[in-house]
C-alpha cells in the first residue's frame, strides 16, 4: 500500500505526562502534533513539551515551547518542524502584552498597602504565585503602566493620593519613585504610574498605594498594562 | 482563554511501533515534570509509511498507554 498522510486522534485527558504508544507494525513519519495544556491546577510556570520515547524506553528528543505558561494558565500548542515563538537573536524583537487588574482595598487614613495583581486578558507575562509581588514568566524589558484611583468621593482638600510601582531587580532597580495627586476639589483622584526596566523571573514588581486623607478610603488600581519585549 | 503557542521539533522523525509520543509539561529551570497540568485534545499528523493505519475508519485513534485499549 502506498504511503498516505493520516490524522490520528488521541483520546482522553490526563495529567501530564500523557503517553501514546504506536501500534506494533506501524511506521510513521511524524509531521505535526497539537494538544491543549490546562494548567489551572499547576502551582508553577511550565513549558508544554513533546517528547519522543524509543521502543527501548530512551528519550530521543524533547521539544518544549520557548515561551512558558504561567501558573494557572492554559495553552493550545502546535508542534512542527521549524516552528518557534520568538525569533532568533538576529531576527528582531518579540513583544507581548498582558492586562491585569487589582482588587479594591479599604485603607485607613495614612496607611500604605501593597496592591494585589489579578490576570485580566492577553498574554500571561507575569507569574502570580505571589499575587502581591508578581514575577516575570520570562526575562525581558518590561514597561508597566497602572491607573491608580481613589475609589471614593469626598477627599479632604489638600490631601493627596500617592502611588508607586517598583521594578525590584538587582541590575536596574526602579524603586521608590512615586507620583502623587493633590486634591483641590474633593473629587475622585486618578493618575498613572509607570516603570521601565529589564527583569528576569527572579525579580518582581510591586505596586504601593497610600491613603493620605484623614479617613478610610477605598483604593483601586488598574488596569495594569504590561508590555514585555525580548 | 488558552494561549496559542508553537514549538519546533526535528524534521523527518520516523517512529516505529512501540515508540511513544509523550505530551508533558516541564519546569523551565530543572526540566522536571510540573504537576497539575491536564493534557487533552491531542491530534497527530503523520505519513503512514507501513500502511497499517489507513484502513481504520473513520480515523485512526490512539488511547493513552496506561488505559486499556
Amino acid at each position: 500500500m502506498a504511503s498516505a498522510d493520516v490524522q490520528i486522534l488521541g483520546s482522553g485527558a490526563k495529567a501530564a505526562p500523557l503517553d501514546y504508544t504506536l501500534p506494533l507494525g506501524s511506521e510513521l513519519l511524524l509531521k505535526a502534533v497539537r494538544a491543549d495544556f490546562d494548567g489551572s491546577a499547576a502551582a508553577t510556570a511550565f513549558l508544554p513539551a513533546l517528547e519522543i520515547i524509543s521502543d527501548a524506553g530512551h528519550s530521543v528528543g524533547l521539544y518544549p515551547t520557548d515561551v512558558a505558561v504561567a501558573a494557572g494558565g492554559s495553552a493550545s500548542v502546535s508542534f512542527a518542524p521549524f516552528l518557534r515563538n520568538a525569533p532568533s537573536s538576529s531576527g528582531g524583537l518579540t513583544s507581548q502584552f498582558g492586562l491585569y487588574v487589582s482588587n479594591d482595598q479599604t485603607m485607613a487614613a495614612g496607611a500604605t498597602a501593597t496592591m494585589e495583581w489579578v490576570y485580566s486578558a492577553g498574554a500571561h507575562v507575569l507569574d502570580l504565585t505571589d499575587a502581591f509581588n508578581p514575577t516575570p514568566v520570562a526575562a525581558g524589558v518590561f514597561f508597566v503602566s497602572c491607573i491608580c484611583t481613589s475609589g471614593t468621593l469626598g477627599w479632604t482638600a489638600g490631601r493627596v493620593l500617592r502611588a508607586q510601582i517598583d521594578a525590584v531587580n538587582a541590575t536596574f532597580p526602579i524603586n521608590g519613585v512615586h507620583n502623587e495627586e493633590p486634591n483641590g476639589l474633593g473629587n475622585i483622584l486618578s493618575f498613572s504610574v509607570e516603570t521601565l526596566s529589564p527583569m528576569t523571573p527572579t525579580d518582581h514588581f510591586q505596586l504601593l498605594m497610600q491613603n493620605a486623607d484623614t479617613g478610610n478610603r477605598v483604593m483601586r488600581a488598574g488596569p495594569m498594562s504590561v508590555v514585555r519585549m525580548a | 482563554m488558552a494561549e496559542p503557542l508553537k514549538a519546533g521539533m526535528a524534521p523527518d522523525l520516523i517512529l516505529d511501533g512501540s515508540y511513544k509520543v509523550r505530551l508533558t509539561a516541564v519546569d523551565a529551570t530543572t526540566g522536571a515534570v510540573v504537576s497539575g497540568v491536564i493534557v487533552s485534545e491531542v491530534a497527530i499528523q503523520a505519513t503512514d509509511l507501513a500502511g497499517t493505519l489507513q484502513d481504520q475508519a473513520p480515523m485512526p485513534m490512539l488511547v493513552p498507554s496506561d488505559q486499556p485499549v
